[in-house]
């Protein structure tokens, strides 16, 4: 079984020495970084907004708000992808802000599952990240298993993956989703 | 032959899902006997797939056309300002612009908001010198309001002016500053009135670090937004 390659994508630290010197020449292209990052962006939206358009207008604000500060973007700091989730993240809290303050309509293009609540906590929302961060093999094992409620027999017969590796990629999965929660929370704790 | 790790992998996943086989549960009954941190993982997975049951997962894709929106960014948005560097130790514009504040006295949530006080205030100067004034141009507002708009950078924060006539008399705003990493910071709150306003909000975010102001509506809609060029820090 393979279960080799990246499980999610952490946030690194900077390991560049404190310097005066000019930063690096910026290297944010818009195609590039929208083909590469687009659908797991979407994918945080939609699953903390539980709304496809507003998800779509969130990801739009994303790259708007990036492309305004591209000449900041620094490569060695943090990769395009943390770039991206820390700036969705914030529009994500400002829409919920804005639905909070708004009488709820419901749109044709809705998801069936109802509305996020009013009360969504930032514990909600880091989840719903470090899922969107999985890699596509992990994500949809654990998804299957622990949030559709399929048995690894189950989903084993009907997409030919043996159940041991389901079983590992769910394993990696966890883990992966509570030390991105941890890391996350633990960035929030400290003094800024 | 199944990696060891692997197959400890298996059985812990197994287990915090009560999926094991008899057989399965022998085997790692034996290796909890050597290996203690098998429960205490167990237990952390089973904690984080509770957290999971209450988070249906959507996996649609974004629309095409959502790639065209995006890409026309970069050709309807003109390329930033050249750079400026800022100059330090204007400290004299602190004490004009907290003199402002304390003057005008009217404070409506978190921010200040004072009635100008006449025209002693700091001079124009380029974007992000600490104590200057920075012309700001807002677009998006509704027909028949007018904002004229500055920014002042201080060693506390980013200061900004406005002008304001037309807004709906009695109807709330508020003017946040957005910063580079999308963050909002709320500066303050006015309300529309039906003569025109001139009022002075600060937000504790340095200038280099804001990348637009808007004004927003009770609902949090965007009523109006100036886009900034970009500051050295």
């Amino acid at each position: 079984m393979s279960v080799s390659g990246s499980v999610i994508e952490l946030a690194r630290p900077s390991d560049r020495p404190l310097s005066s010197a000019p930063m690096p020449a910026p290297g944010f292209d818009l195609t590039t970084e929208y083909d590469a990052h687009s659908r797991v962006l979407f994918a945080f939206a939609v699953n903390a907004l539980r709304d496809r358009g507003q998800a779509e207008d969130c990801v739009q604000e994303t790259f708007l708000r990036a492309w305004r500060a591209r000449d900041r973007f620094d490569p060695e700091r943090a990769a395009a992808r943390t770039w991206l989730f820390a700036i969705l993240r914030n529009v994500i809290v400002d829409a919920q802000r804005s639905m909070q303050r708004m009488p709820r309509t419901v749109a044709g293009d809705s998801v069936d599952e109802p509305a996020a609540p009013a009360d969504d906590t930032l514990q909600r929302l880091l989840l719903v990240e470090a899922l969107a961060k999985l890699s596509d093999d992990h994500r949809v094992a654990v998804v299957a298993i622990h949030i559709d409620g399929e048995s690894y027999s189950e989903v084993s017969a009907r997409s030919g993956i043996p159940v041991p590796t389901l079983r590992t990629r769910v394993y990696y999965a966890l883990r992966a989703l509570r030390v991105h929660i941890d890391s996350e929370e633990d960035s929030h704790d400290r003094p800024r | 032959m199944t990696d060891p790790v692997d197959r400890r992998a298996e059985l812990v996943a197994a287990a915090a899902s009560d999926d094991l086989n008899p057989d399965e549960a022998r085997e790692l009954a034996l290796l909890r006997a050597t290996d203690p941190s098998i429960d205490v993982e167990i237990a952390e997975l089973r904690a984080m797939i509770g957290d999971l049951g209450d988070t249906p997962w959507d996996s649609s894709e974004p629309d095409a056309a959502l790639r065209d929106r995006v890409l026309a960014i970069g050709e309807a948005l003109p390329a930033p300002a050249p750079v400026v560097p800022i100059a330090r130790g204007r400290r004299w514009a602190v004490g004009l612009a907290l003199a402002a504040c304390v003057a005008g006295g009217a404070v409506i949530g978190g921010g200040a908001v004072g009635l100008l006080d006449g025209d002693d205030g700091p001079r124009p100067g380029a974007p992000g010198v600490l104590g200057a004034l920075e012309h700001i141009d807002f677009s998006g507002e509704p027909a028949g309001v007018s904002i004229d708009g500055s920014l002042v950078a201080h060693t506390w924060g980013t200061e900004t002016i406005l002008e304001v006539a037309g807004l709906p008399a009695g109807e709330s705003y508020s003017v946040v500053l957005v910063g580079a990493d999308g963050a909002s910071v709320d500066s303050g709150t006015f309300f529309g009135s039906t003569v025109t306003i001139d009022c002075r909000m600060n937000a504790a975010l340095d200038r280099p670090e804001v990348d637009a102001v808007e004004i927003r509506d009770m609902s949090g809609a965007v009523v109006a937004a100036a886009e900034l060029p970009a500051v050295a820090s």
